[in-house]
């Protein structure tokens, strides 16, 4: 028996709706688990610098979530919320704010003292100084965090795939059950393909929205 | 233009302060004023009392931790006093909004804290922005502003991060004055320049101080610096106790007790007549004896502007006991050595 090639061209150009198919279902837990990440981070940070007393607590237990391995995770939800999307969903959110919210804690930290004893000596209120002083000065270091998060969820949603739940590893598990090796590299490579662009996209929104870090 | 309820009534109060000196309401008032840190035994601010008054220029000083900055932020409630009221023209600072009362108090300090995200225009143009200034009035402002705190206004369109130490602190006091406020705090404004710009800045400050009027308050651990840059000084020893509260030269002349004098250190005379200039001292009209005495090299020449303290530094290095005082080149009068020892007595 001939060796199995590791991609064979002819399959992928009959299977490309497939493909498709896996990569919008990868595109949809990445976004979906990115952006309620984003939420519920954004709101333990401000709960945590309003109530000082709340940090210690929430970063002990963000800290304890990120110990518990993903396959673990992905294994303990299925009883409960059976085998549809919202497995993942819920999984790879948890693990979207438990990454995600130290960085956002550090980053509003970070933002110099003195420029906010500025913003209050010159009369700003609470809300004024966060719009205009504390988001924009906090956000340089809040895109490094949306990008550790995002290529960290990609490559999430792909352990899911091992139980079924959606994405490229839904692909790399079928080719690992049936020893068909392009399947295994056209899950890999095309996962990997996502998080390089959309970091790339983060790195471009960063450069946007601080466009003042440039002209130092 | 608007301006807040506060600087309106400071004019009011001001135009008829100057006519009635006898109920003369202060620019800034501390009322039996103590502040005791959460956790700490020992007050910061032990029972103070102080008038400033309009237009002066007044200069807190101490040794680090007696509290001359923790007082200057009780002015503006960046910190709330534990017992005792603050009073600007008359009024009670706790009843006053605090982003209103803030936005009529300009406010400088050490790390100068520009927004480094906003443009020099945006920085200096904050308050009159949170005021609602229209555009035009804020245009004109930041390049009057600009001007006067002798800036080139081709930094307008630059982030702070671009700009030199020195400018930084410039940018930082024209915003602080953009809204035209009743009183400037500084906290230690000069301390992270290099000496040469900060010696500049104090130049600048008094000359800014004389043109625009603005009640000044200004802390520093400089005691050169107090004496230089203050109309009075207030001099704070550790637990906030206020040793002393007087002109330069009262402080130097009349100490007010052993920390006082420890704090001036060993020369206090000669600074006092470092801090007067020979064209503002009573001078012995020229005469031909003096022409002659310049002429054959036994009287030293020195510019009006130099101070008493020069005097006798050059009396003292040439060996002659008289100096001739020119302004604008020509020869003013003189004065001796005694003569100047004698200005010391009263």
């Amino acid at each position: 028996m001939d060796a199995e090639p590791l991609i064979r061209w002819d399959w992928l150009g009959n299977h490309l709706d497939d493909v498709w198919e896996r990569t919008t279902e990868h595109l949809l837990l990445t976004v979906v688990a990115f952006f309620a990440g984003l939420v519920i981070s954004a709101m333990l940070t401000s709960i945590s610098r309003r109530w000082r007393w709340t940090a210690t607590p929430i970063s002990a237990v963000t800290t304890v979530l990120y110990t518990i391995p993903s396959i673990v995770l992905f294994a303990a939800l299925i009883p409960w919320l059976g085998t549809g999307l919202s497995v993942p969903a819920v999984a790879l959110t948890t693990y979207s704010l438990v990454v995600l919210t130290p960085f956002l804690i550090v980053a509003f930290d970070e933002v110099d003292r003195a420029t906010l004893d500025a913003a209050d000596a010159m009369g700003m209120t609470r809300r004024q100084r966060l719009v205009s002083v504390e988001i924009p000065l906090a956000l340089p270091a809040v895109i490094a965090g949306l990008r550790v998060t995002a290529v960290t969820i990609i490559g999430l949603v792909t352990v899911g795939g091992i139980f079924g739940l959606g994405g490229y590893g839904n692909l790399i598990q079928d080719g690992l059950n049936r020893a068909f090796p392009t399947l295994i590299v056209v899950g890999v490579v095309l996962s990997v393909l996502m998080a390089l662009v959309v970091d790339l996209l983060l790195v471009a929104v960063g450069a946007m929205v601080s466009p003042w870090r440039r002209s130092r | 233009m608007s301006t807040t309820a506060l600087s309106g009534s400071a004019n009011a109060t001001k135009d008829a302060a100057s006519d009635a000196s006898a109920s003369v309401v202060p620019a800034i008032e501390f009322r039996d004023v103590s502040k005791v840190f959460e956790g700490n035994d020992s007050p910061t601010i032990d029972d103070l009392s102080l008038s400033i008054n309009h237009g002066e220029l007044v200069t807190f000083v101490g040794p680090s931790g007696c509290g001359k900055t923790t007082t200057l932020r009780l002015i503006n409630r960046l910190i709330e006093p534990s017992t005792g009221t603050i009073h600007i023209e008359g009024r009670d600072v706790s009843e006053v909004p605090v982003e209103e009362l803030r936005r009529d108090i300009g406010y400088v300090i050490q790390q100068v804290g520009l927004f480094p995200h906003r443009t020099v225009a945006q920085n200096i143009a904050t308050v009159p922005k949170l005021l609602g200034w229209s555009k035009t009035d804020i245009t004109a402002r930041v390049e009057e502003l600009v001007d006067l705190v002798g800036l080139d206004r081709a930094i307008l369109g630059r982030h702070p991060a671009a700009l030199s130490g020195g400018q930084q602190q410039r940018v930082g006091v024209a915003r602080a004055l953009a809204a035209r406020p009743s009183v400037l705090l500084m906290d230690e404004p000069y301390s992270a320049v290099d000496p040469v710009v900060r010696a500049h800045l104090q130049d600048e400050l008094l000359a800014l101080h004389h043109r625009v009027g603005t009640t000044i308050v200004l802390v520093t651990h400089d005691i050169d610096e107090a004496v230089r840059l203050g109309d009075r000084v207030a001099v704070f020893a550790v637990g906030g106790r206020l040793a002393q509260f007087a002109t330069p030269d009262e402080l130097m002349a009349v100490p007010a007790d052993e920390f006082v004098v420890s704090f001036l250190g060993p020369d206090r005379q000669l600074r006092r007549l470092a801090l007067r200039h020979l064209g503002d001292l009573p001078l012995t009209d020229p005469s031909p004896d003096l022409d002659a005495a310049i002429a054959d090299g036994s009287a030293v020449v020195l510019d009006a502007a130099a101070t008493g303290r020069n005097a006798v530094d050059a009396m003292l290095d040439s060996g002659h006991r008289t100096v001739a005082v020119r302004s604008d080149g020509t020869i003013t009068g003189s004065i001796t050595l005694d003569e100047l020892a004698r200005l010391l007595e009263t």
